[in-house]
C-alpha cells in the first residue's frame, strides 16, 4: 500500500532534478518589444541554443554578448549573471558583467567583479586599465597609479597603461610628471592625439603656452582609443539596419567603396521605398567616381524633387570628379542656389570654377566656404593654392597658415608654406616647413616631389 | 581632394547617437533612503500647460529638445510668476499661435493663467527657450523667447502685458535659436542681448536616423554637421539693437549651442560667455572689451574635457563650489558622458569632475536643465539636473521611452557631491523626459523651487519641502535706474566664510531664472557684510543683514 506514494515522490523528484538540471530558461526575445528582423533572428537562434543545454555557460555568455551588442542591455545583464554562475573560471562573462555594471553605476560590484577577473586572467591588460580608470573615477588615485603601472609593465606598448598614468598624474596636479609620462609615450607613438590632448593640458598648467596651443589644438581632433580584445568580440554580434548604415559610412570614410555600395544595396533592398537610403547610395556612387550609376539612381529623385539638396550634391561632385566639368557646374550651381549658406556647396562650385579656370570666382566661393565653416582649413589651403599659382606667394602663405592655425597637421598645407618660401627665396625656411610636412604627413604623395621641386629651386639659386 | 567634399555629406546620414550604456529599468526608483526635498505642486497649484512637441510620424530633431520655461516678476509684486514656452507644430502654418502660457503667481501659492491678453498667446512659431531682462530700464522685466526661425521680443507695461516689438529692436535673428540671456556685455548700464543657436536645419532638409533596433529616431546633431554661430545684438539704448555678431567676433566659430552663461571668468571686470555645444567643442567667448570676443575654450581648458572629445553639451551653470572667489562651470551632458565639471584656476580652467564626485553618478542619463544652488540651506552648494533622453533606447524607464528620473546632488564637505535618495529628491521618483529647468523662490520662503518643463508632458513645479533648511538671505541687487543688476558680483561674508554669488537670469538649458541672489546660511543668523562689485567696476558694501529675509539693496543707496 505505501508502493504507489513512494514510487510518486520518486517520480516528481526526478521530474524536479531534471527540469533543474535544465537550468532556468532565457527570457523570450519576443518580449523585448520592437526589434530589427536581423537581431531577432540572430536571438531567437542563440536562445535556442541556451534552451539545447541551459547548463552550458558559453551559450548563455554568447546570447548575453548578443543582447549587449543590440542594446539590451538588462536581459544582457542577467545572461551573464547565469553564465558566471555556471562557469566561475571562465573570466569574460565576469568581465562583461563589470562593465555593465560599471555603465548602471554600481562601481564597487563592477571593480569587484574585475579583481576577480584579474585573478583569473591576470595577463589580460584591458581589465587593468579598466580597473585603474574605474578607481580614478571614484577617486582613488594610489589605486589607479598601481593598475596602470600592472597595465605598463604588462603592455609597455599598449597607450592605455600610459595615459592612465598620466590622467592620475593630472589629477594629482603633477603636471611635470603626466608631461613626462606623455612625452616618452608621444615619443613611441607620436599620432596618439589624446595623449596630445592631455599633454597639451600639461603644458598649459605648466605655462608653456605655445607648446600647449600645438598640443590642444592637434590633440582635440583625436578620439581616445582604448584596445580591449574582449570587447570587441561583441562586434560580430551586432546586427540590423542601423548597423550595417553605419559599417557602410565607415566602409566608405576608408574609400572602400565597393564593399559599402554592397553593404548599401542590400540594405536599398530591404527598404525599397527609403529615398533617403538611394540617394545615399548614389552618393556613394558618385564618391566612387562611378557617375553613371549614381545619375541613374539620383536623376529619377531629382525628377520627382528637383530641390533635393544631397542629391544635387552628389551628382555635382560626381560628375566634377569624373572630370565632366559642364555638368558638375549645372549641379554646383543649383545646389548653392538651394543653399546659398552652405559651406559644402560653395566648396564644391569653388571647386568647378578652380577646375575651369575661374581662379578669381574660385577663391570668392572658397572664402565664402571658410566664413560659413570657420573650422574647416580646406577652403584655405584651396585659396592659398589658388594664389600661389597666381605666384602671390605672400598672399598664399598668409592662407596657408590659416588653414595650419585649424589644423597643424595639414600636409599640404606645410607643403604650401614651403613652397612660397621657397619661392621667395627663403630656403631655410622652407626646408624647415617640409621637415614639418614630413613629420605631419609622412604619407603624403606630394612630398617626394614637393622635396625634388624645393631642392632644384635652392641650386637653380646658388 | 577627391574624397574631401563627396563624402562629407555622405558619412553625415548614417552617424547616430551612441546606444545606451544604461541599464534602464533596474534604476527607476532610487535606493529608498531620506525625505523627499521637492513636492510636485504643479497641477495642485493651477498651472495646467502640457508641452507639446508636434510630433507625428516624421522625427524631426526640434521636436526632442523640449521647450523653456522662466521664473519671474512680470508685475513687480515681489511674487516669481511663471512662463512656458510651448513647441507647437514644426510646420504649422505662418501665424499659427505657439500656445506659450503665462501664469500670475497670485502670491498665496497658486497661479492663474493670464495668457489670454497678456500679448503672450498670440506669438507664433515654433518656441523653444525664454531669457529675462529689462532691456529697457523702465522697472519691469521684458522677455525674449527663441525658437525655430524669428525669436520674439516682449516689451513688459509693467502689469503683465507684452507688446512684440522685435522688428522696432531688431532682435528677430534667425536659424534655430535655443538658450538666450540678457547680459550687459559693455557695461554701458544696458542689458545686450546673446543667443546660442543650435545647427542650421531646416523642414526640408531634414534627415532619417535610425535607432540601434532600426526603427526610425531623431538624429543626432552630429547627422547634420551643420554648427552655426551665435548672436550678439547690442542695446543701443534707444529701443533698438544692432546685431553685432559678425563685428564682435561670433563668426569666427561654429557650433551646436545650447547652453549659455555669462560670467567674469578671469576677473577683469567684463563678462564673458561660455557656450555649451552639443557635440562640437563648447566655446568660451572671452570679452576683450569695445564689444570685442575670442574664443578660447581650448586654451582655457573647456572646448572639451578629459575625456578627449567633443561632448553633448546642453544646459550650463558657474557656481563658486571651492569658495575661492572665482566661478567654477558645470555642463550638462548626455548619457555614457559624465558632467563636465571645469574648477576655475585663474589662468585656466581644470576638470574636475571626479574629484567633485560627478563622474560615475551623472552618465546614467541625459541631462538638460541644470543648477548649483543651495536647495537645503546649508552654505554648500547642490546641484540638480533635469533629464530625458534624445534617442530610443530597448529598456525605458515609463511609457514615454524617452523619459528618464531627474538627480539631485548634495553638496558636502570637501567641495563634493553626492546623489541624494530619494531620486531626483521626490517621492516617487518623477519620470519624464526633461528639459528645461528654471530656479527661484516662488514663494519667498527661503528655498530655492524648481520649474521642469517636460516634453510632451506637463511640467513639474518643484515647491522646496527640503527637510531642516537652514537660514537664509534673498538678495534683489538693483543697479542705479532700478533694473536688477544682472553681472553684479556679491561677495558675501558670513561667519568665518566668504561666498561668491552672482546675479543672473541667463543659465540652465532654455530658461530664465529667478534674478535674486540666494545665500543659504545654515546655523547662521547674520550676514555681516555684502560687497557688490557693479559692472560699472565700481564696488559697494552693504550691510549687516539677520538672516530669513528678502533684502534690497541698490547702487548708490547704502
Amino acid at each position: 500500500m505505501r508502493a504507489q506514494p513512494i514510487l510518486g515522490t520518486v517520480i516528481v523528484l526526478t521530474v524536479l532534478s531534471a527540469g533543474c538540471s535544465r537550468g532556468p530558461a532565457p527570457a523570450d526575445p519576443g518580449t523585448f518589444g520592437d526589434l530589427d528582423p536581423a537581431v531577432a533572428t540572430l536571438l531567437n537562434e542563440l536562445t535556442a541554443a541556451v534552451n539545447a543545454d541551459r547548463l552550458d555557460a558559453a551559450r548563455w555568455g554568447r546570447l548575453g554578448m548578443a543582447l549587449e551588442a543590440n542594446g539590451l542591455l538588462v536581459p544582457a545583464a542577467a545572461n551573464y549573471e547565469i553564465a558566471v554562475g555556471l562557469d566561475e573560471q571562465e573570466p569574460r562573462w565576469r568581465y562583461r558583467r563589470a562593465l555593465l555594471r560599471a555603465r548602471r553605476g554600481e562601481l564597487d560590484a563592477a571593480l569587484g567583479d574585475l579583481e576577480r577577473v584579474i585573478a583569473l586572467a591576470p595577463g589580460y591588460v584591458p581589465a587593468r586599465w579598466r580597473q585603474g580608470l574605474w578607481l580614478l573615477d571614484r577617486g582613488d588615485t594610489a589605486g589607479a597609479q598601481a593598475a596602470f603601472q600592472v597595465a605598463v609593465q604588462a603592455s609597455p606598448r599598449d597607450p592605455a597603461g600610459h595615459i592612465g598614468t598620466a590622467l592620475v598624474h593630472l589629477s594629482k596636479r603633477e603636471d611635470a610628471a603626466a608631461a613626462a609620462a606623455l612625452e616618452e609615450l608621444l615619443a613611441a607613438s607620436p599620432g596618439d592625439r589624446y595623449a596630445l590632448q592631455l599633454l597639451g593640458t600639461a603644458y598649459r598648467r605648466l605655462g608653456r603656452e605655445d607648446d600647449a596651443r600645438y598640443a590642444l589644438t592637434i590633440g582635440s581632433t583625436g578620439q581616445p582609443v582604448w584596445t580591449d580584445p574582449w570587447s570587441d568580440e561583441l562586434a560580430p554580434y551586432r546586427r540590423g539596419f542601423a548597423v550595417m548604415l553605419k559599417e557602410a559610412t565607415q566602409l566608405g570614410l576608408e574609400r572602400k567603396f565597393d564593399q559599402a555600395i554592397a553593404l548599401l544595396t542590400q540594405l536599398v533592398k530591404l527598404r525599397p521605398g527609403d529615398k533617403a537610403l538611394q540617394v545615399y547610395l548614389g552618393g556613394m556612387y558618385a564618391a566612387a567616381g562611378r557617375v553613371a550609376e549614381a545619375a541613374a539612381i539620383l536623376d529619377p529623385v531629382l525628377a520627382a524633387d528637383p530641390a533635393h539638396f544631397d542629391a544635387t550634391m552628389h551628382l555635382a561632385s560626381g560628375y566634377l570628379f569624373t572630370g565632366n566639368l559642364d555638368r558638375a557646374a549645372t549641379y554646383a550651381v543649383r545646389a548653392l542656389a538651394l543653399r546659398p549658406a552652405n559651406a559644402d556647396a560653395a566648396k564644391l562650385q569653388g571647386m568647378v570654377h578652380w577646375q575651369q579656370g575661374r581662379l578669381g570666382e574660385a577663391e570668392t566661393l572658397f572664402e565664402a566656404a571658410a566664413a560659413a565653416d570657420p573650422r574647416d582649413p580646406m577652403p584655405h589651403l584651396w585659396m592659398g593654392m589658388i594664389l600661389g599659382q597666381q605666384a602671390r606667394y605672400l598672399d598664399a602663405r598668409r592662407r596657408f597658415e590659416m588653414a595650419l592655425a585649424k589644423n597643424p597637421l595639414l600636409g599640404d598645407a606645410l607643403l604650401g608654406v614651403a613652397d612660397t618660401f621657397a619661392a621667395t627665396g627663403a630656403f631655410a625656411q622652407a626646408e624647415r616647413a617640409l621637415q614639418r610636412a614630413e613629420q605631419a604627413e609622412p604619407a603624403n604623395p606630394r612630398l617626394p616631389a614637393a622635396r625634388e621641386r624645393i631642392m632644384a629651386a635652392a641650386r637653380a639659386n646658388r | 581632394m577627391r574624397l574631401g567634399v563627396a563624402i562629407l555629406w555622405l558619412c553625415a546620414a548614417a552617424c547616430s547617437r551612441p546606444a545606451s550604456q544604461d541599464a534602464g529599468p533596474s534604476q527607476q526608483t532610487a535606493t529608498p533612503g531620506g525625505p523627499a526635498w521637492f513636492q510636485d505642486l504643479a497641477v495642485a497649484r493651477g498651472i495646467t500647460f502640457v508641452h507639446r512637441s508636434g510630433h507625428e510620424t516624421r522625427y524631426r530633431l526640434p521636436e526632442i529638445m523640449g521647450g523653456g520655461a522662466a521664473f519671474f516678476d512680470m508685475d513687480g509684486d515681489g511674487h516669481l510668476d511663471v512662463l512656458l514656452v510651448q513647441s507647437g507644430r514644426v510646420s504649422a502654418p505662418a501665424g499659427t499661435p505657439a500656445g506659450h502660457q503665462l501664469y500670475r503667481n497670485r502670491g498665496d501659492g497658486t497661479f492663474e493663467d493670464v495668457s489670454a491678453g497678456s500679448g503672450i498667446a498670440a506669438i507664433s512659431g515654433y518656441g523653444m527657450g525664454a531669457a529675462t531682462g529689462d532691456y529697457d530700464n523702465d522697472g519691469d522685466v521684458d522677455l525674449y523667447i527663441t525658437g525655430l526661425g524669428a525669436n520674439v521680443l516682449l516689451q513688459n507695461d509693467g502689469r503683465g502685458h507684452f507688446a512684440d516689438v522685435t522688428t522696432s529692436a531688431g532682435t528677430a535673428g534667425a536659424g534655430w535659436s535655443t538658450s538666450a540671456a540678457f547680459v550687459d556685455i559693455d557695461a554701458d548700464g544696458r542689458l545686450d542681448l546673446f543667443v546660442t543657436r543650435y545647427l542650421d536645419w531646416r523642414l526640408e532638409a531634414e534627415r532619417e536616423c535610425y535607432s540601434q533596433a532600426g526603427t526610425i529616431d531623431y538624429c543626432s546633431p552630429k547627422n547634420y554637421d551643420a554648427p552655426t554661430s551665435d548672436l550678439l545684438f547690442r542695446n543701443n539704448g534707444n529701443g533698438t539693437f544692432t546685431d553685432i555678431s559678425r563685428a564682435a567676433g561670433l563668426g569666427t566659430a561654429v557650433g551646436n549651442g545650447l547652453g549659455v552663461i555669462a560670467d567674469d571668468v578671469n576677473g577683469d571686470g567684463r563678462l564673458d560667455l561660455f557656450v555649451a555645444n552639443d557635440g562640437t567643442p563648447n566655446h568660451l567667448w572671452m570679452n576683450l572689451g569695445n564689444a570685442r570676443f575670442a574664443e578660447s575654450a581650448l586654451m582655457s581648458g573647456v572646448a572639451i574635457d578629459q575625456d578627449g572629445s567633443a561632448k553633448a553639451g546642453m544646459g550650463v551653470h558657474a557656481g563658486d563650489l571651492d569658495d575661492d572667489g572665482d566661478n567654477d562651470l558645470i555642463v550638462m551632458n548626455l548619457d555614457t558622458e559624465s558632467d563636465s565639471f571645469f574648477r576655475n584656476e585663474g589662468r585656466f580652467f581644470a576638470d574636475a569632475t571626479t574629484s567633485v564626485g560627478l563622474r560615475v553618478a551623472s552618465r546614467r542619463f541625459t541631462r538638460f536643465g541644470v543648477a548649483l544652488l543651495d536647495f537645503d540651506n546649508d552654505g554648500r552648494l547642490d546641484l540638480y539636473e533635469a533629464n530625458g533622453r534624445v534617442g530610443l533606447q530597448a529598456d525605458t524607464f515609463s511609457a514615454d521611452p524617452y523619459a528618464e528620473p531627474n538627480l539631485l546632488f548634495r553638496g558636502v564637505a570637501g567641495g563634493r557631491f553626492e546623489e541624494l535618495s530619494p531620486r531626483g529628491g521626490t517621492v516617487p521618483p518623477l519620470i519624464a523626459t526633461s528639459r528645461a529647468a528654471a530656479f527661484g523662490d516662488v514663494d519667498n520662503d527661503g528655498g530655492i523651487d524648481i520649474l521642469v518643463a517636460n516634453r510632451d508632458a506637463a511640467p513639474h513645479l518643484l515647491r522646496n519641502v527640503a527637510p531642516g533648511r537652514g537660514h537664509w538671505l534673498l538678495l534683489r541687487v538693483l543697479d542705479r535706474s532700478g533694473r536688477d543688476a544682472i553681472g553684479a558680483t556679491l561677495s558675501i561674508a558670513a561667519g568665518a566664510r566668504a561666498l561668491r554669488r552672482d546675479v543672473r537670469t541667463g543659465f540652465s538649458y532654455l530658461a530664465a531664472n529667478d534674478p535674486r541672489v540666494h545665500v543659504g546660511l545654515g546655523d547662521l543668523t547674520k550676514v555681516e557684510s555684502v560687497t557688490v562689485r557693479w559692472l560699472d567696476g565700481t564696488s559697494e558694501r552693504f550691510g549687516p543683514f539677520d538672516a530669513d529675509r528678502i533684502v534690497e539693496i541698490r547702487q548708490g543707496r547704502r
